[in-house]
């Protein structure tokens, strides 16, 4: 079941187009900084842009940062909120249920697929960033936020836990996206919903009269993936961050599954 | 049957994990029989506990954003996130952590070198600064703890145990002894107990229910850190600009240039003049402390347009006066009621500061 | 095959299945009738699993529990459904792979045999986006054929096939059904079920209000139709027997037609056509469920 989800994730054509839409907007910004040569001024912009003109080596840290506020999350929350709402939508939900697929199995498969697509999108991010990167502004070498040199290895070591931790948050969204996506008939109340989540999450983070909540949110500590450019690396938001993830992926998760193994089909 | 079953197992997990963050602050705490002056004299000598800690403080002085004050409006108006190494009171380094980047201080021996990631630049200074602008390391609870613990004529008392950093920390409370004439109304220090490293401050304004700066450490490992974490090199492609401080004191004479007096208002000099700083002059006993800063034409000018009418921006905790002596303009700020500063306002323009530079 | 006891299904208030008792045989083409509305659906769904019922017990091919015997279960809920994007071929492929066994090797055989077997195997490599809606019903029977299942649950199959297509359909059905498949088809076109059925259920409101073979529900009424040029001498002939006339059709109470046509015979009747009378399923069950007026 998880191999044919696999193979229908990869045969479809939205797939690529949203990996290819998501390598797009950080490659343009590369062209018009590297055109222009005008880095943003340090401290606005996203993190680590006003650093690229000096070397490519870490674009694609700037990359992720460039897609993880909105286009990132957004196609995690369209791919995960498609999942059961989408083929609920298409009919063929109640043909995989007869076939017989179980429901638990089921959601598994579809989770892993999300899982996939994630990792893959994140990937192909990281990877057209550093051929772009260093295509356009070199590799020389580069050095810590704090200060200290970075060899190619550390760097490399650093943009691959960097992809594994923004694959990881945006887990946290699929689940989200997933669990409404058991709960609706239509992939696109799935998909905005979770973003809703996402956008009110993001607001509060920022206000600084909802400090109370703020540890709980889901965005809180997504852009920690920073704190592994810092020399030593800093864990404890990064720590917090799959914390907290795998708890809104466990919490999600289990809702999802206690609604789509109990729930009518009834599309 | 099924369906309400299912739910009540994801809401019954939902509910213990909640509950978890709830449940690991309500661990109870160790009381102590440490006395007030023993707390004081621990957090005193806490300068020689070699430590990493990572901190938060937060400081909320609304100040005026004015370009020749840095970046220290967000110092003291939100919170700042620092990582502290600490091995002796000259060998450290502290960390002011951003969102995308760092403003590093680090300390070595006599020289002081700053790292600002966002403009990848270096910046050395030679020896000490007798008065200069808050920095981040400033904020940090143990730096700032033992700073206001040695502050004369205090009254100590003893607070009870508070868990900080995972720890069962003893209280110390510090309140000034005339009240009247600070605005300051309690400053309260959490210590460490084996090794007296202070782990949070919370000052109090008069009047506030909520402390006006608070810092506080939140992961505590003590320990060396090793001479490597507090070492630094330059990386490739930063700009670097030494400068020494006996300079920098200069420069500040160099624009404003004036004699200030060595008692003002009944108020005697911290700071005795001679050691070249001579444009900024701080007056205290104890907890009440305000500095006289004469300012150029042009930074001058941007205060008195700014300065609300009767020239004092009010804040819980510190009260800045902005006012002219002569042709010259004046900030005076402290921790101080506003009568006070007018009283040695009044002082200035009685006795002008001779003007001792060149026009 | 399939029983169900005191089946109930509501929804907040509504009741859309109420106390149905199904009873299919091994071997029978059931045919489950009713109106649009009716509860056939729902009831579909209770039988394969979909929906849980509210109350009451579902048992096919001798389990209460619908999942474990999906896999002997071929079905076809409220039309098909495909991926438009993959063609026929792959559609199949990757329904095939969902499912609990059906090894690797013989998959791509499996395929294309119930391609051939419900007339598709020219247009397999197609996307499925391109098939007209006939098309796509073939398909949706060969995805449920895929496992050679014991028992067929077919939810208005017909939908939009063309008379050519409802023919084919309907030959398919029933050479499965003589090598022992049984066949279980909801539909509210009398006329399919008519011509395929053994056996007829009829849905009225969420009840069931008949349950019998077809060949019961179409017993003779114990009268004869007779056809004669001479309707003046038959009406002499026959006297009270004769129940009614209209123009030179006869309908004349007798349980014997041998006997009435030989009694007409030799009275010199001239007789044009004579058979006996019997009940058509859309009299039964029109006076069984409610006129759609009454209806909400």
């Amino acid at each position: 079941m998880i191999l044919t989800e696999l193979a229908k994730l990869v045969r479809r054509p939205r797939t690529w187009v949203l990996v290819a839409l998501l390598c797009a907007l950080p490659t343009v910004v590369a062209v018009f900084v590297a055109v222009q040569e005008i880095a943003p001024r340090p401290g606005t912009g996203p993190a680590f842009l006003s650093a690229v003109l000096d070397s490519g080596t870490l674009f694609p840290a700037a990359a992720l940062a460039i897609v993880l506020p909105l286009f990132l999350p957004v196609a995690v929350a369209v791919v995960a909120g498609e999942s059961v709402a989408g083929e609920a939508q298409a009919g063929t939900l109640r043909y995989l249920l007869l076939r017989p697929v179980g429901r638990t199995r089921l959601l598994v498969a579809k989770l892993v697929s999300t899982l996939a697509f994630t990792l893959l999108s994140v990937s192909f991010v990281a990877l057209t960033a550093y051929a772009v990167g260093v295509a356009l502004f070199g590799s020389a070498e580069v050095s810590s936020v704090s200060g200290t040199e970075f060899s190619t290895a550390d760097a490399t070591v650093r943009i691959v836990l960097t992809v594994l931790y923004v694959g990881w948050s945006m887990l946290g969204v699929a689940s989200v996206a997933l669990f409404l996506s058991t709960l609706t008939d239509s992939p696109l109340v799935a998909a905005l919903g979770a973003v809703g989540v996402l956008v009110a999450s993001t607001l509060l983070v920022t206000l600084e009269a909802a400090a109370a909540v703020q540890p709980y949110l889901p965005t809180r500590y997504w852009l920690a993936f920073i704190d592994l450019y810092r020399d030593p690396v800093l864990t404890r938001d990064l720590l917090r961050g799959v914390g907290l993830q795998a708890v809104y992926i466990g919490v999600f998760l289990a809702a999802a599954w206690a609604n789509f193994t109990t729930k009518d089909v009834t599309s | 049957m099924l369906r309400s079953w299912r739910w009540a197992a994801v809401a019954a997990g939902v509910a213990a994990l909640v509950s978890l963050p709830t449940l690991a602050g309500a661990l109870p705490t160790r009381s102590s029989d440490v006395t007030a002056e023993e707390l004081r004299d621990l957090v005193r000598a806490s300068g020689a506990v070699a430590h990493e800690a990572y901190g938060e403080s937060r400081v909320d002085l609304p100040l005026p954003d004015v370009d020749a004050l840095g970046d220290v409006p967000e110092l003291l108006g939100s919170t700042t996130r620092t990582r502290t190494a600490w091995r002796t009171p000259l060998d450290w380094r502290v960390d002011r952590l951003t969102v995308a980047g760092e403003t590093d201080v680090v300390r070595a021996g006599a020289l002081t070198t700053t790292w600002d990631s966002a403009d990848r630049s270096v910046t050395r200074l030679l020896g000490d600064l007798p008065v200069r602008l808050p920095r981040a390391d400033d904020l940090t609870a143990p730096v700032l703890a033992r700073r206001l613990v040695a502050t004369p004529d205090t009254v100590l008392s003893r607070l009870p145990e508070r868990r900080v950093a995972g720890r069962s920390a003893p209280g110390l409370r510090v309140a000034p002894a005339d009240p009247a004439q600070t605005l300051v109304e309690s400053v309260d220090v959490w210590v460490e107990p084996g090794s007296g490293l202070p782990l949070r401050v919370e000052v109090r304004a008069d009047g506030q229910r909520n402390p006006v700066v608070t810092a506080v450490v939140l992961d505590l490992e003590l320990g060396d850190p090793g001479a490597r974490r507090t070492a630094f090199d330059p990386p490739p492609g930063s700009t670097e600009t030494t400068t020494q401080a006996p300079d920098v004191a200069a420069e500040v004479d160099r624009l404003v240039p004036f004699l200030l007096p060595n008692v003002l208002a009944g108020d005697g000099r911290a700071d005795p003049a001679g050691l070249g700083t001579g444009g900024v002059a701080v007056y205290d006993r104890g907890f009440e402390a305000y500095a006289v800063v004469p300012l150029d034409r042009d930074l001058g000018g941007d205060l008195l347009e700014l300065a609300p009418p009767g020239g004092v921006f009010a804040t819980p905790l510190v009260t800045v006066l902005v006012g002219r002596v002569e042709r010259t303009a004046y900030v005076l700020v402290g921790t101080v009621p506003e009568q006070v500063l007018r009283d040695a306002l009044t002082a200035l323009r009685r006795d002008p500061p001779p003007f001792v530079g060149d026009r | 095959m399939i029983r169900t006891t005191a089946l109930v299904k509501r929804y907040g208030g509504f009741t859309a299945v109420d106390g149905v008792e199904l009873d299919v045989r091994a071997g029978d083409r059931y045919g489950f009738l009713g109106p649009n509305g009716s509860g056939k659906t729902t009831t579909v769904r209770m039988l394969l699993g979909l929906v849980l019922p509210t109350s009451g017990s579902v048992e096919v091919l001798g389990s209460t529990r619908p999942r474990s015997v999906l896999p002997r279960v071929g079905a076809m809920v409220e039309g098909p459904a495909a991926y438009g994007h993959l063609s026929g071929r792959a559609n199949l492929r990757l329904s095939d792979a969902a499912g609990p066994g059906g090894s690797r090797r013989t998959r791509a055989a499996r395929v294309d045999a119930v391609l051939e077997q419900v007339g598709l195997a020219g247009a397999g490599r197609k996307r499925v986006a391109d098939y007209s809606l006939g098309m796509r019903q073939r398909l949706g029977l060969a995805s449920a054929l895929l496992r050679g299942p014991e028992l067929l649950v077919l939810d208005e199959p017909t939908n939009g096939l063309d008379p050519q297509g409802i023919r084919e359909f309907r030959d398919l059905l029933l050479a499965l059904n003589a090598q022992g498949t049984t066949v279980f088809l909801s539909s509210h076109l009398l006329a399919e079920v008519e011509a395929l059925c053994t056996r007829v259920g009829v849905l009225d409101r969420g009840r069931l209000v008949a349950q019998d073979a077809l060949s019961v529900l179409q017993a003779p009424t114990g009268r004869t139709e007779v056809r004669t040029p001479d309707v003046d001498l038959a009406r002499t002939l026959l006297a009270r027997r004769l129940e009614h006339v209209d123009g030179d059709r006869l309908l004349v109470r007798a349980d014997d037609p041998a006997a009435l046509n030989a009694h007409l015979v030799e009275g010199g009747v001239r007789v044009r056509a004579l058979a006996p009378e019997r009940h058509t399923l859309e009299d039964t069950v029109l006076s069984l469920t409610t006129a759609s007026s009454d209806r909400e």
